[in-house]
């Protein structure tokens, strides 16, 4: 087959759908009509394409049986309601023998709550109690900040083991993005847009998460091997309740656990002192500070599912994008969306503006504060991009555009790359977003 | 009766009313069928599947924000659990094992054509199976699966082509 037979055999699918202009059309009917190979081809695709309209009907015909047996699958169907879930607690609650057993219950718990607060007077502590404690624990929830992310929020649930969580959820502050781990799989989700996107395999034991169990044992570990652990009571200032804070030293920095004397569980995390946070922004969840760590509260319902109507896509880009973000391609052919976007960026990449960049192109989302402040100070030493040239006409490949463009910075270093776009179509809004480059792929 | 509004029978069902949600189903059962067999790719399974979203459908009504938007709703709703299913057999390698249970079948008439789309990566064979069996319309298929149509064009065309490869090479395998 020549390279003529190929690119019309490639075309074959779209003429069958209707979508080759008249120009195109011609120049495949012309060629099949000299080329017995592409004209079976053409023909064996037509008939499929009859077969498969023909198979429609044949289905259509079958419905209203199939119809019909599920209609009586869902009259023969118990299913309880949650409104019926609602009536049953109701119920229950409303019985007066259950009502006294649940307030016995809670009377029982106060008063146990308060002979132990009676004695609190900071006990004699070792930090195996912690060690043994947060192996104990079945929810936590924590906030805090990451060295490379920035601050975030967590929740997660164990059947045993701390390392191991059965279900967490995991999201930056003010992102729209959140990732979850449930027994139904692991996946990303976009809160603004209800899209979802499953990993490819269970990653629960990848480090994506923070291994709570062996958290604080590391950290405590990690310092006996070289410096110390120091141990002393300090009253928190929010409460002034008596803690017990857990000073770990390295050689590098100085972390603090401070525990709650009576669950014996730390209730926060503080990075006291880092001489070489570089080495932690190596490191892909690298926990600097947990302002909040709260245990066994049940989650809020439902923050560990997909809801019923969740967009499911298949690539992982296509659930960082949102309708308030991109370029709007309303109005612009497809090419000249690319080079407007193109343009755009290039210049907001001159300026380092921070909010273009990231509203246009996705590769920037990824960069964490530590970058920006290190690239605002190249700009400010002369060392950063002073121009961005389009060397070409915009060309597309599947469904994805690529606009050829040179970056050229100050100190006489140039760069080749072919950004990647790609289009959108959301709430009514054509969209173009920039998810990479033909060099180093698609940003995820 | 049959003149209700869907918000009207959206209404109905979520207190309950399983005449009202019945009469739902009978507008979207075909799109519900359609999109799990777009998912599942084997017939049976998809008539089982859609018999499980319509009633999860009717569990969950009441998460369902704007009444008058059943119809995409549970068509989302059956993308996803025929997803999950899909998934959950995949990781338990139920279907190697179920495979290794069947016997050969012996191809009847459009069977091969059933087989060949059994065949196809799911993600190539929705939007055939919506396209081909639904209307042949691109903007439908792509409103549908809330993706761009030049998306669905993209896929449409690698469907095609590898619907052609998988039958040819049932073909040469069939003598």
């Amino acid at each position: 087959m020549d390279n003529l037979c190929r690119k019309i055999q490639n075309q074959i699918p779209d003429y069958i759908l209707g979508i080759l202009d008249e120009g195109q059309s011609a120049a495949l009917n012309e060629h099949i009509s000299r080329c017995s190979q592409c004209e079976k081809y053409l023909l064996s695709l037509e008939n499929e394409s009859r077969l498969l309209t023909q198979l429609g009907r044949n289905f259509d015909n079958d419905m209203p049986a199939r119809q019909g047996r599920a209609i009586e699958a869902l009259r023969d169907s118990t299913p309880i309601l949650h409104r019926e879930a609602f009536w049953i607690r109701r119920t229950i609650m409303k019985n007066r023998i259950v009502k006294l057993a649940a307030a016995a219950v809670i009377i029982i718990v106060v008063l146990l709550s308060i002979s132990i607060l009676d004695k609190s007077v900071t006990p004699a502590y070792a930090v195996e109690q912690t060690i043994n404690a947060i192996q104990e624990v079945k929810a936590v929830y924590m906030a805090g900040e990451f060295y490379k992310q920035g601050e975030f929020e967590c929740w997660m649930k164990y059947d045993g083991d701390p390392d191991r969580p059965t279900h967490v959820r995991l999201g930056r502050t003010g992102h729209n993005l959140c990732k979850i781990c449930s027994p139904d799989g692991v996946f990303g989700l976009n809160k603004r847009t209800n899209r979802v996107h499953f990993a490819s395999r269970d990653e629960r034991d990848k480090n994506w998460f923070i291994k709570f169990g062996s958290f604080f044992e590391d950290a405590v570990s990690q310092a006996q091997k070289t410096d110390s652990v120091e141990i002393h009571t300090e009253k928190d200032p929010k409460t002034d309740k008596e803690l017990i804070a857990v000073n770990i030293k390295t050689a590098n920095r100085e972390q603090k656990f401070l525990v709650d004397p009576k669950t014996k569980l730390p209730i926060s995390f503080s990075t006291v002192r880092d001489d070489n946070p570089m080495e932690m922004m190596r490191k892909t969840l690298a926990v600097k500070n947990l302002d909040v760590i709260r245990y066994n509260e049940q989650p809020p319902e439902g923050i560990f599912e997909m809801s019923p109507d969740a967009v499911i896509v298949e690539e992982e880009v296509d659930c960082m994008v949102d309708p308030d973000s991109g370029l709007i391609a309303d109005n612009m052919t497809r090419k000249e969306a690319c080079l407007e976007i193109a343009k755009q960026t290039g210049q907001a990449l001159i300026d380092l503006d921070r909010i273009t960049l990231c509203k246009l192109d996705l590769f920037f989302r990824l960069w964490p504060d530590q970058i920006w402040e290190q690239v605002r100070k190249m700009k400010e030493d002369g060392k950063w991009v002073k121009e961005v040239v389009i060397l070409g006409e915009p060309y597309q490949e599947g469904e994805l555009w690529y606009v050829p463009m040179e970056v050229r910075d100050q100190t006489g270093q140039n760069e080749v790359q072919n950004a990647m776009i790609k289009f959108y179509e959301m709430e009514g809004k054509n969209l173009c977003f920039i998810i990479g480059s033909k060099e180093k792929g698609v940003v995820d | 009766m049959n003149d209700h509004s869907d918000e009207k029978l959206v209404a109905e069902s979520r207190n309950g009313d399983k005449d009202a949600y019945a009469q739902l189903v009978e507008r979207f059962y075909r799109q519900i069928f359609l999109v799990s067999l777009g998912v599942i790719g084997n017939v049976e399974d998809a008539e089982d599947a859609a018999q499980e979203v319509i009633l999860k459908g009717f569990l969950e009504i009441s998460k369902l924000r704007n009444s008058s938007h059943f119809g995409p709703w549970i068509t989302r709703v059956a993308r996803n659990l025929c997803i999950n299913i899909v998934r959950r057999k995949q990781r338990s390698k139920e279907i190697l094992k179920e495979k290794a249970k069947q016997p050969e079948r012996k191809p009847l008439q459009n069977d091969n054509l059933q087989l060949a789309i059994e065949k196809l990566p799911m993600e190539i064979r929705l939007p055939l199976v919506m396209y081909y069996f639904d209307g042949q319309s691109v903007r439908k298929v792509a409103e549908n699966l809330d993706v761009s149509t030049s998306a669905v064009y993209v896929k449409l065309r690698e469907a095609i082509k590898e619907l052609h490869r998988i039958l040819a090479d049932q073909g040469d395998r069939n003598g």
